[in-house]
């Protein structure tokens, strides 16, 4: 990500958050950015993902500009290519783990792995829960599910938003220790906004997010 | 709270909501109920105002003729037959009575063809009776027009519908039945034909033609039978005052309405008196009495030679004040009389809006009584 | 503060309060429309007496014909003769509106029209007389065609036209609705009806003297036992409309259900935070209870005032037929009450309230402070289905036990009501296993996240699917019943031409010439006899060729031929026969001109000419009273030719004839039923309008529910374009599982008005024929059609967005 800017505009003022960010992620490389609420980090995951577009400045993902890409291409990239962990509502209601876990898959129009699956979930410790609606987990249950799904289509980059920000002390540092270990069990980068040391400190770089810029920590 | 953006909004779409409202029910109130103002009442100061160019007008003293001016007289606006009466029966009990026939005639260059149904005049009777015993003034309206001989007027019959006054040898057999009530008298003439004003010819405007033809019977016995609510028939008997006047636009300009009393005294004498009432309240120097003696002799009184003062009011259900109690004094007839009704609710509540009412007289200094009659208020609200 | 609270949200969710006030207003104005309606039906029938007479006035007639003036007069001296109102009625149209120029003597009406002896001249004429003929009527009347006071109109008379002069009758009540007060003296004249009167009208009072003394050869009754009988006349009509309009209340309210509970739905995080901050579960329930009577006042004020205006269109299209069919006159415009508005305004709120309450209910459970998961409720079908049948079964007792129009209609409730219990249940069942046939695809999946709100979805559904059964039902209703109708006019016409006279009747010594006419092999007569108890008889001679027009619903054909037309036995029609109850070989008296006379039910045929059903006898029972008759039927030889026989009635008729071909009459019917059926049609588009508003709430409600999920998908990788084709997708889907459900449904309303509420509301039976295919025809693609629309706005609106402002939006 290079020089990178966005600017919100909540109808009386308008609010710069991200000013000339520049951000790069190695394969495999786990990082953490941490900053306070509002000081812009789903803004930078979400630009990270193409989710939303930069006012200026340029994203690129395994060399494509993916800022500058079409619908519906971006979104077919980015479900390709990145796995996505929210703090909440990662589980779509209406369908239990397993066909939330095949739901990326579908959205790819990929052939689903059921050994794959399997083996995710068991590697994270839901292979029990695969056939529950997401209503009736735990707080932890539904993360770990969530991480299983970022990974299931084997993605290059996983982003995750405050992945543990609902959860208690314990469950989040089982839930991030998951996170951080299949993420680099499966060969993907991990991009990590989190306000939390103790989850911070489990990848292998941390930054700030401060006035519109990315400064080391440390 | 109420000056930040969100107070101002509420705010804003409260008044929206309210409007919204508003404009609902105002439409609905529009669309509710038929306009249900009742037709306003007829108006006797009005009906005797004026008429139009068509009708003949009373202009001077002309003989009149017997039995041949009992009957109606077509060619007039309006023309009445009134009777009115004080009555009592066996055990004492005092009633009144009023029986009159209206007739008020059409333009005759409007009458269509082809019908059988063409009309002349449109005629209107009233009867009341006062029963004083139980305070009821019973009063019934009637309607019809001058055709297919459902009312009319002849030397010899006065009738609307089935009521009639036929003419006896001596005076007139009244019958008239109503819902509840009905009278049913032989009326027996005591006096003879009196002539108001200037020997019939009854001036009550400038104008010439702002007056009546106006003749009267000032005392008739009576004896007969009531029929009243609730009661077996009563006989009865007393005396009755027939009036018959008939004339076009007989009322000038500026009169509001008129005062009129007849009163038949102990000994023997009968007075008629009526106050023309001006917009002001005032009398109009058109108002006019007669004194007929106990032989049958007359002398009309001029507006100057009485005088009649409104000593108490009586406030009916609409709110119109009427005034019920009188002094009346005729210096040059030595009287000097309080005339009281027999009852404060003698009112009509029919098409038009009277009072007419039996009354007493008493002498003011001995207040001793000293005759009865019948009172007519017109022309309050 | 509270109030801040909703009216913030309000703010956000303009949609779903505008939509929730929509609900109720189209509700209300159906049902406001419906009861105003009812009432234009009836206030108005014959309420002139009162008008003119007072209130319970007697009406006096002549057993036959008109009463001649001198009669009147005569009456009128009689000693203790009440103050007759003699009154002419004479048919006038003006500008094609059908109205009653009604003639009076205004010196003896209760109310004085005009009558001021004070002015001019009475009522009729005003002063100058070039002024003309006076007309007076109501104000309703006069904006009912447009008219000012003191305009001039033309009325088209049978005699000719007629110009009056209009003025305004202050203070007329509706009875005078669609009337013209003229003197009675104008009216003699202008309609040359010199000579006779129609009635004589009397206050109350009077009612013992007329026992008394009202000569033998006069028949009187009151004004409300007119009123009564016209009541009875339009009871079917009336009891339809008030059961559709209940329909449509119904229907209203689960769309409200359905939007308010959605409003709740999506509150649910406020009311956690609320109740953590110590909002009490009594003031949440105050706050929730306000919301809805807010919203019930404001929808039901709207819906009034569109209600009336509603009325007013209704009745422009039914004045003519009710005219026509009942010879009654309907009000000139619908007439509200303050006590109906309150009544229904009243009504609305306590629906609202109602609807609230498992709203309420369901708040007050989520707990303070915390996003709580919804519970989940037990499988839908588990719930309703023990409800469902014992509605069902207490409707179909109801009708089976009840023979009355009420107990069709309210079994008839029952049951769809029963019904609609299962409708969520078997739709989202329906929708399931489609999803589980379409698999993995788009739209299997989008299936499958449709069946996750159910909950929500299902009052939506449920009111969906009863209007689109509704107006499918009652639109194939009407349609078979037309095809009825027209069958039995087609073989009811047997003749090859109809013949009657220009005026009047026809006497016997016309029959018999038109029966000598060259051409012509056989002759029917018809002669109509109205008995004094208002029994119709009719006397028919037939030749053979007539006979297979009577189709027969009970009675061996060939014997009820041989008993009628020996004279031994009658035949009646069938509503004739079920309203008295009657069957074949049953017992009846028969007015006859000769007398009565008590004679054997032989055969019951079918006919919709009247609901009020008639008699048929044999002309020979008539005897020598033959008389003159009201048409003649031509039957011509094999090889005579009709225009021939045409020219000839020409020449021989000089003037005095008319003829009509059978294929005339027959589509002259279908446009009297087609008149008399649009007010059903308009009832069904009124459904099919609120079936919009259903379908749109559910929809827009599923769509604002599911955002949050949208922008997950939407994140997850979901294309815009295959977003949008999935919300389509759900949206046609349900309304596939309305439309699917609502056939079957139709189908049963469309029986149920056939066979149960039209024999009972009419007395006649439709033959049980499939319901016809086109009202499915018209009602599944735009349905689907609409669907589809409805579901691309959302869409659009998701698909537009930048996947990260959508989870803004929706957290």
């Amino acid at each position: 990500m290079q020089g990178i800017r966005r600017t919100f505009d909540d109808g009386e003022r308008r609010i710069r958050v991200l000013d000339g960010l520049d951000l790069e992620v190695a394969a495999g490389e786990r990082v953490a950015v941490m900053g306070a609420s509002g000081s812009g980090k789903s803004t930078l995951l979400h630009l990270a993902g193409g989710m939303d577009l930069p006012d200026e400045g340029s994203v690129e993902l395994l060399g494509r500009a993916i800022h500058a890409l079409e619908e519906p291409e971006r979104t077919t990239y980015r479900a390709a290519h990145i796995g996505l962990i929210f703090q909440e509502h990662n589980l779509v209601d209406a369908l239990d783990a397993r066909e939330n876990l095949r739901l990326v898959p579908w959205l790819t129009r990929t052939e689903v792995d059921e050994e794959r699956i399997e083996s995710l979930a068991r590697a994270l410790g839901v292979e029990d829960l695969l056939d529950r609606r997401p209503s009736r987990m735990s707080g932890g249950q539904r993360q770990r599910v969530a991480i299983a799904r970022a990974l299931v289509h084997a993605p290059r980059l996983v982003l995750a938003d405050e992945p543990t920000g609902s959860l208690d002390q314990d469950t989040a540092d089982r839930v991030m220790d998951l996170l951080a270990e299949r993420a680099h069990d499966a060969g993907a980068a991990l991009l990590l906004a989190t306000h939390s040391r103790r989850a911070a400190e489990r990848c292998d770089r941390r930054l700030a997010l401060r006035g519109g810029l990315l400064e080391p920590l440390d | 709270m109420t000056g930040t953006a969100g107070g101002r909004a509420l705010k804003r779409d409260l008044a929206v909501t309210g409007l919204v409202l508003l404009a609902c029910v105002l439409w609905l109130a529009g669309r509710i109920g038929r306009d249900d103002a009742a037709p306003a009442a007829l108006d006797s100061t009005a009906l005797l105002g004026t008429a139009p160019e068509s009708f003949r007008r009373v202009t001077g003293p002309e003989p009149l003729s017997f039995p041949r001016d009992h009957a109606a007289h077509p060619g007039f606006r309006s023309e009445w037959w009134y009777f009115t009466g004080n009555l009592f029966d066996a055990q004492g009990r005092r009633y009144g009575l009023q029986f009159t026939l209206f007739r008020f005639g059409l333009p005759e260059d409007a009458l269509p063809e082809g019908t059988d149904f063409s009309a002349d005049a449109a005629w209107m009777a009233h009867l009341a009776v006062t029963d004083v015993e139980t305070g009821r003034f019973l009063h019934r309206e009637r309607f019809a027009r001058g055709a297919l001989d459902l009312a009319g007027a002849t030397e010899q019959r006065w009738w609307l519908r089935d009521w009639s006054a036929r003419r006896t040898g001596g005076g007139w057999r009244l019958a008239a039945e109503a819902d509840t009530f009905g009278v049913d008298l032989d009326l027996r003439a005591v006096k003879p034909v009196v002539l108001p004003g200037e020997r019939g010819y009854s001036r009550k405007g400038p104008e010439p033609g702002n007056a009546s033809r106006y003749y009267q019977i000032p005392r008739l016995e009576a004896s007969g039978r009531l029929r009243l609510p609730g009661r077996e028939t009563v006989e009865v008997s007393g005396l009755a005052w027939l009036d018959r006047e008939w004339g076009s636009s007989q009322l000038g300009p500026g009169i509001a309405g008129w005062d009129w009393f007849a009163l038949q005294l102990d000994d023997g004498r009968d007075l008629m008196l009526y106050r023309l009432r001006t917009d002001d309240g005032e009398a109009s120097r058109f108002s006019s009495g007669t004194l007929t003696e106990a032989d049958g002799s007359f002398r009309t009184l001029g507006a100057q030679s009485f005088s009649l003062t409104p000593m108490r009011r009586w406030t009916d259900g609409l709110g119109v004040e009427w005034p019920v109690e009188w002094r009346v004094r005729v210096p040059e007839a030595g009287l000097d009389l309080k005339v009281r009704p027999v009852m404060d609710d003698q009112r009509w509540d029919a098409s038009v809006i009277y009072w007419e009412g039996a009354v007493d007289a008493e002498d003011t200094e001995s207040g001793r009584a000293v005759g009865r009659g019948y009172l007519e208020l017109s022309g309050y609200r | 503060m509270l109030t801040r609270f909703v009216h913030a949200f309000a703010r956000r969710q303009p949609a779903q309060f505008l939509l929730a006030v929509a609900g109720i207003a189209a509700g209300i104005a159906v049902v406001t429309g419906v009861a105003l309606l009812r009432g234009a039906l009836l206030d108005s029938l014959d309420d002139a007496a009162t008008e003119l007479a007072g209130t319970d006035a007697l009406i006096v007639r002549a057993e036959r014909g008109p009463l001649p003036v001198p009669r009147y007069a005569e009456l009128a001296r009689m000693p203790g003769a009440p103050d007759w109102v003699p009154v002419i009625r004479e048919a006038v149209r003006a500008d094609g509106v059908r109205l009653e120029a009604v003639g009076i003597d205004a010196f003896s009406a209760a109310r004085r029209f005009g009558v001021d002896p004070a002015a001019p001249s009475p009522a009729g004429r005003s002063g100058a007389p070039a002024a003309g003929t006076v007309a007076r009527t109501d104000r309703a009347t006069l904006d009912l065609l447009g008219l000012r006071p003191g305009d001039r109109l033309t009325l088209d008379h049978e005699a000719g036209p007629v110009e009056v002069v209009v003025q305004p009758l202050d203070g007329a009540g509706p009875g005078l609705d669609r009337r013209l007060v003229l003197d009675i003296a104008d009216a003699q004249a202008a309609f040359g009806r010199r000579g006779t009167v129609d009635e004589l009208l009397a206050p109350a009072s009077a009612r013992r003297w007329i026992l008394e003394h009202l000569p033998e050869d006069l028949a009187w009754r009151t004004a409300d036992e007119r009123r009564e009988s016209a009541r009875q006349l339009t009871s079917g009509m009336r009891a339809n409309l008030a059961a559709m309009s209940l329909l449509a209340l119904a229907t209203g309210l689960f769309v409200v259900y359905s939007v308010l509970n959605f409003l709740a739905v999506q509150r649910r995080p406020l009311f956690a935070t609320l109740r953590g901050l110590g909002l009490t579960p009594r003031r949440l329930a105050g706050l929730l209870l306000v919301e809805s009577l807010v919203l019930g006042l404001v929808g039901s004020a709207i819906g009034v005032v569109l209600g009336t205006a509603l009325a007013d269109l209704l009745l422009a299209l039914i004045a003519d037929p009710v005219n026509e069919i009942y010879g009654q006159l309907p009000l000139a415009r619908s007439d509200p009450s303050a006590g109906l508005v309150l009544g229904i305004v009243g009504a609305g709120l306590v629906a609202a309230m109602l609807v609230a309450v498992p709203i309420v209910r369901e708040a007050l459970d989520v707990p303070p402070g915390r996003m709580a998961h919804e519970r989940r409720p037990p499988p839908l079908a588990r719930r309703v289905v023990p409800a469902a049948s014992a509605l069902v079964a207490a409707g179909a007792a109801w009708v089976a036990l009840d023979a009355r129009l009420v107990a069709g209609l309210g079994g008839l409730f029952l049951v769809l009501a029963g019904l609609l219990l299962v409708v969520p249940a078997l739709g989202f069942g329906a929708l399931r296993i489609a999803a589980a046939g379409l698999g993995r695809s788009l739209p299997g999946h989008a299936l499958t996240l449709l069946g996750a709100g159910r909950h929500r979805l299902a009052p939506g559904l449920a009111a969906l699917t009863l209007a689109l059964a509704l107006s499918i039902g009652m639109g194939a209703m009407i349609l078979g019943f037309r095809t009825a109708v027209d069958d039995w006019v087609a073989k009811l016409l047997r003749a090859d031409l109809y013949v009657s006279a220009t005026t009047g009747s026809l006497d016997a010594e016309r029959v018999e010439r038109l029966s000598r006419l060259e051409g012509v092999a056989a002759v029917s007569t018809v002669r109509d006899l109205s008995a004094r108890d208002g029994t119709r008889v009719t006397a028919y001679r037939l030749p053979e060729a007539a006979w297979g027009g009577f189709q027969w619903i009970a009675g061996d054909p060939e014997s009820v031929r041989e008993a009628f037309l020996s004279g031994r036995a009658i035949a009646v029609s069938e509503p004739f026969a079920r309203r008295r109850g009657l069957s074949v070989g049953d017992e009846l008296s028969v007015p006859l001109p000769l007398g009565e006379r008590k004679m054997r039910v032989a055969g019951v045929f079918r006919d919709y000419s009247t609901d009020r059903g008639f008699i048929a006898v044999d002309a020979s029972l008539l005897g020598r009273a033959r008389g003159p008759v009201g048409s003649v039927g031509l039957y011509l030889a094999d090889d005579a030719s009709r225009e021939r026989v045409i020219s000839r009635l020409a020449e021989a008729g000089d003037g005095r004839l008319d003829w009509i071909t059978p294929e005339d009459i027959r589509s002259q019917s279908l446009a009297v039923f087609d008149r008399t059926f649009r007010i059903s049609w308009a009832m069904a588009v009124l459904v099919a309008c609120i079936a919009l508003v259903a379908l749109v709430s559910a929809l827009l409600a599923h769509g604002l529910e599911r955002a949050r999920e949208y922008a997950t998908l939407r994140a997850l990788g979901l294309t815009p374009r295959r977003l949008g084709a999935l919300v389509v997708v759900q949206t046609l889907g349900l309304a596939c599982a309305a439309l699917a459900l609502a056939v079957p449904l139709a189908i049963f309303v469309h029986y149920a008005l056939t066979l149960v509420i039209q024999p009972r509301a009419f007395g006649w039976s439709l033959p049980a024929t499939l319901p016809p295919a086109a009202p499915f025809l018209w009602v599944a693609p735009s349905a689907l059609a609409l669907a589809a629309l409805a579901g691309l706005a959302p869409a659009w609106r998701v698909a537009r967005r930048r996947p990260a402002e959508a989870l803004r939006g929706a957290s």
